[in-house]
């Protein structure tokens, strides 16, 4: 527990000096606080900024920011260190992971809160997103794994991050799409999240995001006994 | 008994046999040190030291250990300090030492102590990407002191730093060593290991090619002891300071054809070249 307290320390001091990565945490909760308060249009959906932007910080923070930073320790030898100081991988990806989903958290509990959901939605909101959270850190975690460098990482977590962040917007448009999308996690929360609006939540969603989370295990289980951490 | 142990250790990468049968048994609180060319086998042989690489055949122990079993209760035993070892480049110079006093469980009062052993206390705001090459070689040196570990692996600690940078290294060393400490140092600066190591041994194409106290190699091979002649009309001339020498000096003294004449002791570098051919900077 201490090595996960340390790793969980150092990521933060070091995020606080890293704006690239600072701007993945803050973008989207900004982004639907101004546009929930610019934009008021007759016939909207209810909490449409909400939902939209949620599933893209969803598909997109955790992420892109875990396989930023795996990557990038590995690229600047920082987790050789880390290992050498007897941090075993999985203390080392569970403090990142923690991190990362603490802040996702307090950014989800920060757009719940000016969503204006009752208590209880407020809830199963945060349980379906913070679930999404961790299939798309662990998703992270195998590309950060699986690549030697950030720039390699990065390559291969944008298609990934723009596939799920966007596909449940753009099915809107197209029903094609949307029966593609289905596979998606991000679209399977989509779907449970603008629910709450409504009353009108269909449970099955969940089944998507479940399949997703042991779909992403057995591919980081497949990278890792490939690569090892370094 | 041994604190570091090596015994016919085996190394290969595909085809390249990297370390051959290499042996050694390093006594609690000596300063050890492995010199040899770039390539020669001296980071492979540290990383089977310490447990980074598995090693195809032999045996290493550390601490009565086997490498490979170190658990995480004798890690904080046993400092590392290698230039593929990164540092957090965003955080400050205090923060970088921050980390590894969180990982070993280390009192952060020791931080400021540390910092000031190894000169770094003035810049332990600047961010360790900021620091010139020299200060982030001392800042990779100082994790290893904050553990206050009974074993060092140093990898070239003063390899392209600046003559005072290294000399203050040195005394940082010795001072560990005089605590107690066991140090095995990697390096192909023949200098610095005549002045740190109580010990060495001369690696070439992942062999120990000669082992002891480096006054006494030097020693025993006496026999490539010079005499550098400088003639009266500025040439220069060597001869091997020996009996067979005797009849040419002479012959020059009477001739009054000698400017000066001084003889050069061997050092590790000549013993070094004289057994295998090659420099060992090269």
């Amino acid at each position: 527990m201490r090595h996960i307290m340390a790793i969980f320390k150092k990521q933060f001091k070091d995020t606080l000096k890293n704006p690239v990565l600072l701007i993945q945490f803050v973008l989207y909760p900004i982004m639907i606080i101004v546009m929930n308060n610019l934009v008021d249009i007759e016939e909207m959906p209810e909490n449409y900024f909400t939902v939209m932007f949620t599933v893209m910080y969803i598909g997109m923070c955790p992420l892109i920011t875990m396989a930023s930073i795996v990557s990038e320790e590995k690229e600047k030898g920082t987790l050789r260190t880390l290992l050498m100081s007897g941090v075993n991988p999985f203390s080392y990806l569970a403090g990142i992971g923690l991190f990362i989903f603490a802040v996702c958290a307090a950014g989800l509990t920060i757009i719940v809160i000016q969503g204006g959901y009752s208590f209880a939605d407020s809830a199963l909101y945060l349980a379906f997103t913070l679930s999404g959270c961790i299939v798309s850190e662990i998703l992270g975690a195998a590309i950060g794994v699986s690549r030697p460098s950030q720039s390699s990482a990065m390559g291969v977590a944008v298609p990934f991050m723009a596939v799920f962040s966007f596909l449940p917007m753009l099915s809107e448009f197209n029903e094609n799409l949307a029966d593609v999308a289905g596979m998606a996690y991000t679209y399977g929360i989509n779907n449970l999240i603008s629910g709450l609006s409504y009353d009108t939540i269909e449970y099955d969603n969940f089944y998507v995001v479940i399949a997703s989370f042991f779909a992403v295990v057995l591919l980081f289980a497949i990278t890792y006994r490939r690569n090892g951490l370094e | 008994m041994g604190i570091i142990q090596a015994s016919e250790v085996c190394k290969s990468f595909g085809e390249k046999e990297v370390l051959k049968g290499v042996s050694f048994d390093i006594a609690p609180g000596e300063i050890y040190g492995l010199l040899g060319p770039s390539g020669s086998g001296k980071t492979t042989l540290i990383k089977i030291l310490t447990g980074q690489l598995k090693a195809d055949g032999g045996k290493t122990e550390l601490l009565g250990i086997e490498s490979g079993r170190i658990g995480n209760e004798n890690r904080a035993k046993i400092g590392i300090m290698m230039d593929e070892f990164g540092i957090y480049e965003r955080l400050s110079v205090y923060n970088n030492l921050c980390v590894m006093a969180d990982l070993f469980g280390i009192d952060k009062s020791k931080i400021d102590e540390t910092l000031k052993e190894v000169g770094l206390y003035e810049a332990r705001k600047t961010p360790a990407g900021k620091l010139s090459k020299g200060m982030k070689s001392r800042l990779r040196l100082s994790r290893p002191l904050l553990q206050n570990p009974e074993i060092m692996f140093l990898d070239e600690p003063t390899s392209g730093l600046d003559p005072a940078t290294a000399d203050e290294i040195h005394e940082v060393l010795l001072k560990k060593r005089k605590a107690g400490c066991t140090i095995f140092l990697t390096t192909h600066n023949m200098n610095e290991a005549e002045k740190m190591c109580d010990r060495i041994a001369l690696l070439s194409h992942g062999r120990i090619i000669e082992e002891g106290i480096p006054a006494e190699i030097c020693r025993k091979y006496d026999t490539l002891k010079k005499l550098n002649i400088v003639l009266a009309d500025g040439s220069a001339k060597s001869l091997p300071a020996n009996a067979s020498s005797a009849d040419e000096l002479a012959r020059l003294l009477r001739e009054g054809k000698i400017c000066t004449v001084h003889s050069s002791e061997p050092n590790l570098e000549t013993v070094f070249t004289e057994l295998t051919g090659n420099k060992l900077g090269v």
